[in-house]
């Protein structure tokens, strides 16, 4: 749908810029039929539906945290470093803690796979910084520590930081509460 | 068959959306994560689901399946969800350049988000991820869905807040079109 006369100044100017409005032949409208608005029967099923998983995820989390830490004390005793495991288990810890309302596990599982992506030995200071990933983890789901966690909160994802920083010598993504 | 009780009461009109029909693709590298997403829509009443790990394997299904709606995270290997975007809007070998794309993701700064809309995404959505976030975004796409815009850097949704719809004036964006065949196979 044109919306102005053609030939107008404007409309040379889009041409040359070739920048041309298109609607979409397929339109989920369509395929969704006549409706408007949210179901707020369905809205609770699915926030009662969260919340359900909610206390699944703590028990699950404190889990992989416990799978973290015994697979780092037998690496430590076998010394051979398996950097892909500890990343894997990372990795999952970082992917969901923010939607269950525990974006400092996300933060601390966010650096801690800055810290162990592509290593296969530690220095000693390597190891103390994954120790203290680990211990910050526990603490945070065992005192169910929601959120950002206040001052104490940014104190310890402050610390934890700074520990990859000097364990690393460079600077983790943006910033620590906003893991990826 | 059950029928609910907004179907028996309400004229048409007046009902709430049913997003029942659509198809959806929940692209995650997180397990946990894919199922959390796919219980919120099934607790929405969504259940024609297919996961996906990471974005290859989300081409591969984009290539075997008719799917409505793509819900991706951001970081994957070893497609991410930005290349999967850029894929959907720009390959030849795209089924719909045209399909609506929510992204999931932590990142929260401004240049992220205006980086993952330069790829084309609809509608963006910052973990942690709450059921009514993510329903309001899919019902989003239904009720306001964005004209796409093609030019020689870009092709996808138009990316202004208010799409222009409303003005008619001389600095108007250029002309709007029914989309032609080879604008929707590897267009810009």
């Amino acid at each position: 749908m044109t919306r102005r006369r053609p030939g107008t100044r404007a409309d040379a100017a889009a041409a040359a810029n070739d920048v041309v409005r298109l609607f979409p032949p397929r339109s989920l409208r369509a395929r969704v039929g006549p409706g408007k608005g949210l179901n707020p029967r369905l809205l609770a099923n699915a926030e009662a539906t969260v919340a359900a998983l909610q206390a699944a995820y703590e028990q699950r989390i404190e889990n992989d945290i416990s799978t973290l830490s015994s697979k780092f004390d037998s690496m430590r005793r076998s010394g051979r470093f398996d950097h892909q495991q500890l990343y894997l288990i990372a990795h999952e810890i970082k992917g969901e803690g923010g939607s269950y309302d525990y974006p400092l596990l996300s933060a601390f599982g966010h650096t801690l796979c800055l810290l162990v992506r592509r290593r296969n030995r530690l220095t000693a200071e390597e190891v103390e910084t994954i120790e203290a990933h680990i211990a910050a983890m526990r603490a945070v789901i065992r005192g169910q520590v929601r959120g950002e966690g206040g001052a104490v909160g940014r104190e310890l994802a402050a610390n934890l930081d700074a520990m990859v920083v000097r364990a690393l010598d460079e600077t983790p993504a943006p910033s620590h509460l906003k893991a990826p | 068959m059950m029928v609910s009780a907004h179907a028996i009461s309400d004229p048409p009109d007046r009902r709430p959306l049913d997003l029942s029909p659509l198809r959806l693709l929940v692209v995650d590298d997180n397990r946990h994560m894919r199922e959390l997403v796919t219980a919120i829509l099934n607790a929405l009443e969504m259940t024609r689901i297919r996961p996906a790990p990471d974005g290859a394997e989300a081409i591969h299904e984009l290539r075997a399946h008719e799917i409505d709606l793509v819900i991706t995270d951001w970081l994957m290997d070893p497609v991410c969800g930005i290349e999967l975007v850029r894929w959907i809007r720009t390959s030849a070998e795209s089924p719909d350049p045209f399909m609506p794309v929510i992204m999931i993701s932590s990142y929260t700064t401004p240049d992220r988000v205006v980086e993952a809309r330069g790829a084309g995404i609809n509608e963006f959505l910052v973990k942690p991820l709450s059921p009514r976030s993510l329903y309001q975004r899919i019902a989003n796409l239904v009720e306001r869905p964005r004209p796409f815009v093609r030019s020689k850097d870009y092709f996808g949704p138009c990316r202004r807040d208010d799409d222009g719809a409303g003005y008619g004036g001389p600095e108007r964006r250029g002309p709007t079109e029914p989309a032609p065949r080879q604008a929707r196979r590897g267009a810009a």
